[in-house]
């Protein structure tokens, strides 16, 4: 089990070895690149199956009441603090069950979308960078994972936010890409300045940033209830900036112009999933104290339906695909929130697997439509310039489908069991709202989930004809293109293959989630002690219910020649327009920004022009300038202006030693 | 009192100096035996000799002792010992391509460097003011004819001729110290000048005028303003190799005799001697920032630099009279950074070095142009070393300046830290100037090739020579993607797969994942030779290894300052 740090040892390794030594290898340093990250991340799921083999016996062995894990202290780094306070810095790994599924989940996912990554970078200039950030993507969330010290999280958390940035931003000679990383580094920096607050907040109170005393500290009393809370909501920050919980959700939608790969591991499975996985292991702090969980759940519930509302009007399928991650993050959270502790992290799990596969279908789709739709001047990611698909991309169509059942809830697939386990969760809990929620979010993203696949799979081939049918606003297709004859095809095996080997996770990956499965999540990854779980029939038929009407309802207005879509949003127009313009929240930020921020900056700029710059520094550099050019010439060249400079000095001594003598004066003078 | 019965004599205690000794003969001998390009070999025996020095220094690690009552065997003469033979090591791996390309007789060279570490050695062991001032003497006379041993550069004659005779002045000075300080004393032993300066003694004008006078020779010696005029004429005209050497090893010695004579000597005194450090390393730094702002010369800059960085150092021994422990820390801080800005220094100029001995021992600031284009890794070390001058993080400079900084600002000397914190940032803007220039500016005498006029070159079917579009050959080797080359693919924007589509020709297994991938652009890089990539690797390793990892080298100055201070 001490070995569990070669799992981000491994791919940080990679990553040093693609830019410092493949990368001066010409030509090769691409496929170089490639297969090192490759076999990196390759390691670290070894090093996962290994751990996870050992990890029943060893955390056994360990069970303590508050909890089974293993703690492994690195070599001090540095010492900060003095004598009575003093911190050593060591860090600090943690291996239980909690990391042990997520380590499966990056290990495992990553692998397989790095696999598909080289069918779909393929040719791209910067194909070496690619791979070597996405190796350093995988080493700080792993250590993200791992670290049970909050300093080396924030660190890794820190590092996971850089990797999100360059990625999103690897296309960056188009603006909105370039934009697109700007905001989501700028947004989640926002929470993540709460994040370090309320370290810093507990740290000031435990002097250690080191998780279990923090923890014991917390549990014990030792810091008082207000500091607790407010702590609790600044980290909680943190999560809602990485996990895009509104109001910080804005970035994520925009983050899909990074390459389809990147969303699928990055901005679906992992990074923003690592919000989630900080509440769950902050637990303690959170859990101490009633207003933070009140937060929580508001936080989590609002983001899950103003999420899946948003998604049921937009056109690029990777931005549904996008708020249906915040949307599903929102549910996580609120799971956490109402103290459902398994079925969030439980249901983190599951969803890791059909989003990544959802994603991952999106980019096979896009990347069989780039060629077709090359040079029309239409969107390749637009659902309503796709359709009838699944007969020229069986293999595609099938996962993508298995894929959004899962998400939809439908029995017995991956995500059936998770959603089911957080509507009892909330049952049991008395939250009602949160289940009213629940159940309605249920609803809308089979809906859409099914609005989508019709439209890509089913129905007309619209990238045949020249004009789209979509329903609405679609004033940019073009008519100058009818000789294009190009036709979508199946993606290269290396995009297939994983597809295919994703698909059984998000078939299977609930089944061990099933109330009364030995060994299976409730017994394993748990706050407190195990709480015996049973199959309410009522919710998991309502729960089912609700999946099974939204993608009905998708059926009667997206495969029936009923024009239903056109018909409600023409109805309600307003309804229509807030939901599509995602409820003008981007909109809100910049008017924000345009007059609150940017006048508060205008004048900080004159103050800093006229007086700081023009007055202070401005003097400042020509004296120095100045000072310099005269002092140098005393620099003379002569030694006996050398020689005379020594006797002054020797003089100067002689005043100065004096001044600290007393009696020294008289004796000199 | 000093003890030189042969019978008593332990002298395993002065093996490493024995060794180093003999190195000096060797070097010498083998002088005679070695033509041409056989001065590498004298180079390698000397770089072997110095590392067993330091492995027989090692050994004695721990012991605490006295050879025959004037040389001092203890864990910082032994720290001490080991820096200066590694500032030896580092110096003579930077030297081999130098020596080769400018002097006449490299082969004594290496003899007269090895002599002035011994030099060295012998003044951290040194606690009894004669043999001080031999060993000091060591030094200076091996410095003098290193500085001037570019016997065919008229800068090179000047600057040793400046050195020798400020010297000899500085030293003419210290001695004259010495004796007043023998009259007022009647002993030459730390210990004994110790307990004389506790009693009446130290109100005496002859002993207070003897202390002014080896003040400043031990100022000449760590260069301190007002003493440290001849350093910048003779650092620019001294072979680069020297320069790094007074400026590391030099000063480093300075500053371990400096240390040990406060601390055994001028303990009872030490208010009135921390003032005029304080004051003398306010001056220092201050002057040394301000003037290389005006610096064109990259040697003067690094001697302004030095100068300034000697100031820092002298801050810490200004915290000696702090009550506790703060006199330990802030030796500590100042082992620590004479350590960093051994590595640091010996990165910078190994890069100086690098450049020099390809352009023709150029030396102007303007002359660097392009570096980063031209010699990469040159270009790589003298900018870490200067960020780590400047104090920036990861580098070494950042650790060693905390480590000295706050025990100082622990001795209610904030005005000091103050003052060097704002030094440090005048230090940035020349510092960041050589980086500009380096990194920003083309190199000149090469064409640079852009994007725009590779594809001008590429519209215009001109096959520009290989090595400038090294990839290109090996892109477009197999016979299927022959026919892209010179088309232009485009930029990839929203679009992740430009014109390449994934069904282009052949079957997968013959696909290469770099297919219609843009050939790079290089520039021809100048050479390295093997000797000097190893001085500046071992010197950037020693850098980053401070820098982000100082637990073992605070330990080993803890030692040594533990040393110092025993009673």
């Amino acid at each position: 089990m001490d070995y569990a740090w070669l799992a981000p040892v491994l791919p940080i390794s990679a990553f040093a070895l693609n830019v410092l030594i493949w990368r001066q290898m010409g030509a090769r340093k691409h496929a170089l690149s490639a297969l090192t990250t490759l076999a990196a991340i390759g390691g670290a799921f070894l090093v996962f199956l290994a751990v996870f083999s050992d990890a029943s016996a060893h955390l056994e062995e360990t069970a303590t009441s508050s909890g089974r894990h293993l703690i492994f202290e690195g070599t001090p780094w540095f010492t900060v603090g003095v004598s009575p306070h003093l911190y050593v810095f060591a860090p600090t790994l943690v291996v239980d069950w909690l990391s042990i599924m997520m380590l499966g989940v990056v290990t495992f996912l990553a692998f397989l979308i790095e696999f598909y990554a080289t069918g779909y970078m393929k040719g791209d200039s910067r194909y070496w960078w690619f791979f070597s950030v996405k190796a350093l993507f995988t080493a700080a969330m792993l250590g993200v994972v791992l670290s049970y010290n909050f300093l080396l999280m924030y660190i890794c958390w820190e590092l996971v936010g850089l990797c999100s940035f360059l990625l999103i931003g690897f296309w960056y000679s188009e603006r909105t890409n370039a934009e697109a990383a700007k905001k989501a580094f700028i947004t989640t920096r926002v929470g993540d300045v709460g994040f370090f607050i309320g370290l810093a907040l507990l740290f000031l109170k435990t002097r250690t940033f080191d998780m279990k005393e923090t923890f014991a500290a917390v549990e014990s009393g030792a810091i008082d209830p207000a500091t607790v809370t407010i702590a609790g909501i600044l980290i909680f920050l943190g999560a809602m900036g990485k996990s895009g919980q509104f109001p910080l959700h804005v970035w994520l939608p925009d983050a899909m112009a990074g390459p389809t790969p990147v969303s699928a591991l990055v901005h679906s499975a992992t990074m923003v999933a690592a919000g989630v996985y900080l509440v769950g292991r902050a637990y303690p702090i959170f859990h101490a104290s009633s207003t933070t969980m009140a937060v929580i759940t508001t936080v989590g519930t609002i983001t899950a339906i103003f999420a899946a509302t948003i998604a049921l009007t937009q056109r690029d399928i990777k931005r549904i695909l996008a708020y249906s991650t915040i949307s599903q993050l929102g549910y996580m959270i609120m799971a956490l929130g109402v103290g459902a502790y398994t079925a969030g992290l439980f249901h983190l799990f599951t969803h890791a697997f059909f989003k990544a596969l959802l994603f991952l279908g999106a980019g096979s789709v896009i990347h069989s439509m780039e060629p077709v739709l090359h040079g029309t001047g239409r969107n390749p990611n637009d659902i309503f310039n796709m359709g009838g698909l699944r007969k020229q991309m069986p293999v595609t169509f099938w996962t993508f489908l298995i894929a959004s059942l899962s998400l939809a809830g439908i029995a017995p697939l991956a995500g059936f069991w998770s959603k089911d386990a957080i509507l009892v969760g909330a049952y049991e809990a008395d939250a009602w709202l949160p289940l009213v929620v629940a159940l309605v979010t249920a609803f809308l993203t089979a809906f859409y989930m099914f609005r989508c696949i019709y439209l890509v799979f089913f129905g007309p081939a619209r990238w045949q004809v020249a004009t789209s049918t979509g329903d609405h606003h679609d004033n940019h297709s073009t008519n100058h293109d009818i000789g294009h004859h190009a036709v979508p095809h199946e993606s290269p095996w290396t995009m297939a293959l994983p597809l295919v080997l994703i698909c059984v996770p998000a078939i299977a990956a609930g089944w061990i989630g099933i109330p009364g499965f030995s060994e299976g999540f409730a017994e394993t990854v748990r706050f407190g002690p195990m709480i015996e779980e049973h199959i309410n029939l009522v919710l998991a038929g309502a729960g089912t219910l609700a999946g099974v009407l939204g993608i009905g309802l998708a059926t009667l207005m997206y495969l029936t020649p009923v024009s239903g879509p056109r018909l409600i949003s023409e109805s309600f127009p307003a309804v229509y327009k807030t939901l599509y313009n995602k409820y003008y929240v981007d909109e809100m930020y910049q008017w924000i920004i345009d007059h609150v921020v940017l006048a508060i900056a205008a004048m900080a700029a004159t103050v800093d022009r006229k007086i700081l710059n023009d007055r202070i520094v401005d003097w400042c550099g020509p004296f120095l300038q100045g000072a310099g050019a005269r002092v140098r010439l005393t620099t003379s060249g002569y030694i006996y202006h050398y020689a005379f400079g020594f006797i002054i000095g020797i003089m100067a001594i002689g005043v100065v030693m004096s001044g600290g003598i007393p009696d020294m004066r008289f004796a000199l003078w | 009192m000093p003890n030189f019965d042969p019978a008593t004599l332990d002298y395993i205690l002065l093996a490493p100096q024995f060794i180093v000794t003999g190195l000096i003969f060797v070097c010498l001998a083998l002088d005679l035996m070695v033509f041409g390009r056989g001065h590498r070999f004298i180079g390698w025996v000397a770089i072997l000799g110095l590392g067993i020095g330091i492995g027989a220094q090692a050994s004695l690690w721990g012991v605490r002792s006295s050879f025959a009552g004037v040389l001092r065997v203890d864990d910082y003469s032994n720290l001490f010992n080991i820096i200066f033979m590694a500032a030896g090591m580092g110096v003579v791996f930077l030297s081999f391509d130098y020596a080769e390309r400018f002097f006449t007789q490299p082969g004594e060279f290496y003899a007269f460097l090895v002599a002035g570490v011994l030099g060295m050695g012998l003044m951290s062991q040194a606690q009894e003011l004669l043999t001080a001032y031999i060993a000091l003497e060591l030094l200076g006379f091996s410095s003098y004819v290193l500085v001037s041993y570019a016997k065919t550069n008229l800068k090179s004659n000047e600057a040793g001729l400046k050195y020798i005779v400020l010297g000899s002045f500085s030293s003419a000075i210290l001695l004259y110290g010495v004796s007043l300080l023998f009259g007022a004393v009647g002993s030459t032993m730390f210990t004994d000048i110790r307990a004389a300066l506790g009693t009446s003694v130290a109100t005496s004008a002859v002993a207070q005028i003897a202390l002014v006078m080896i003040t400043a020779g031990l100022a000449f010696k760590v260069a301190a303003v007002p003493f440290h005029m001849y350093s910048p004429d003779v650092y620019e005209g001294a072979p680069t190799p020297i320069t790094a050497y007074l400026s590391v090893a030099s000063k480093a010695a300075g500053f371990a005799l400096t240390m040990r004579f406060v601390v055994m000597a001028l303990w009872p005194v030490r208010g009135p001697v921390s003032d005029v450090i304080a004051f003398l390393a306010v001056l220092t730094m201050t002057l040394g920032n301000v003037v290389a702002l005006r610096q064109t010369n990259i040697k003067r800059l690094m001697a302004y630099s030095s100068i300034a960085q000697a100031g820092y150092a002298l801050i810490g021994v200004a915290a000696f009279f702090a009550a506790g422990d703060i006199a330990e820390q802030a030796s500590r801080g100042v082992i620590l950074q004479l350590i960093g800005y051994l590595f640091t220094t010996l990165a910078a100029f190994g890069g100086i070095i690098a450049f020099q001995v390809v352009a023709d021992g150029r030396e102007n600031i303007s002359d660097l142009a392009g570096l980063s284009r031209r010699s990469p890794f040159a270009a790589f070390a003298i900018m870490s070393a200067l960020f780590s001058l400047a104090g920036m993080p990861i580098f070494s400079g950042f650790m060693t300046k905390l480590f000295l900084f706050a025990p100082i600002a622990r001795a209610d000397l904030l005005w000091l830290v103050a003052i060097a914190v704002l030094n440090s940032t005048i230090s940035l803007y020349y510092y960041l100037q050589v980086i500009r220039v380096m990194y920003s500016e083309s190199p000149a005498g090469v064409t640079a090739l852009n994007a725009s006029t590779v594809a001008a070159i590429k519209a215009a079917s001109i096959h520009h020579e290989e090595p400038v579009l090294v990839g290109a050959s090996v892109a477009h080797g197999s016979g299927h993607a022959a026919d892209s080359h010179g088309t232009s693919h485009g930029s990839h924007g929203a679009e992740p797969h430009g014109d390449v589509s994934p069904s282009s020709a052949g079957p997968w297994w013959r696909r290469r994942l770099t297919d219609g991938m843009e050939p790079e652009l290089r520039f021809p890089i100048d050479p390295i030779s093997i000797e000097l990539g190893i001085g500046i690797t071992l010197a950037l390793a020693g850098m980053f290894a401070l820098g982000l990892y100082p637990a073992p080298f605070v330990n080993l100055a803890y030692d040594a300052s533990m040393a110092l201070f025993a009673k």
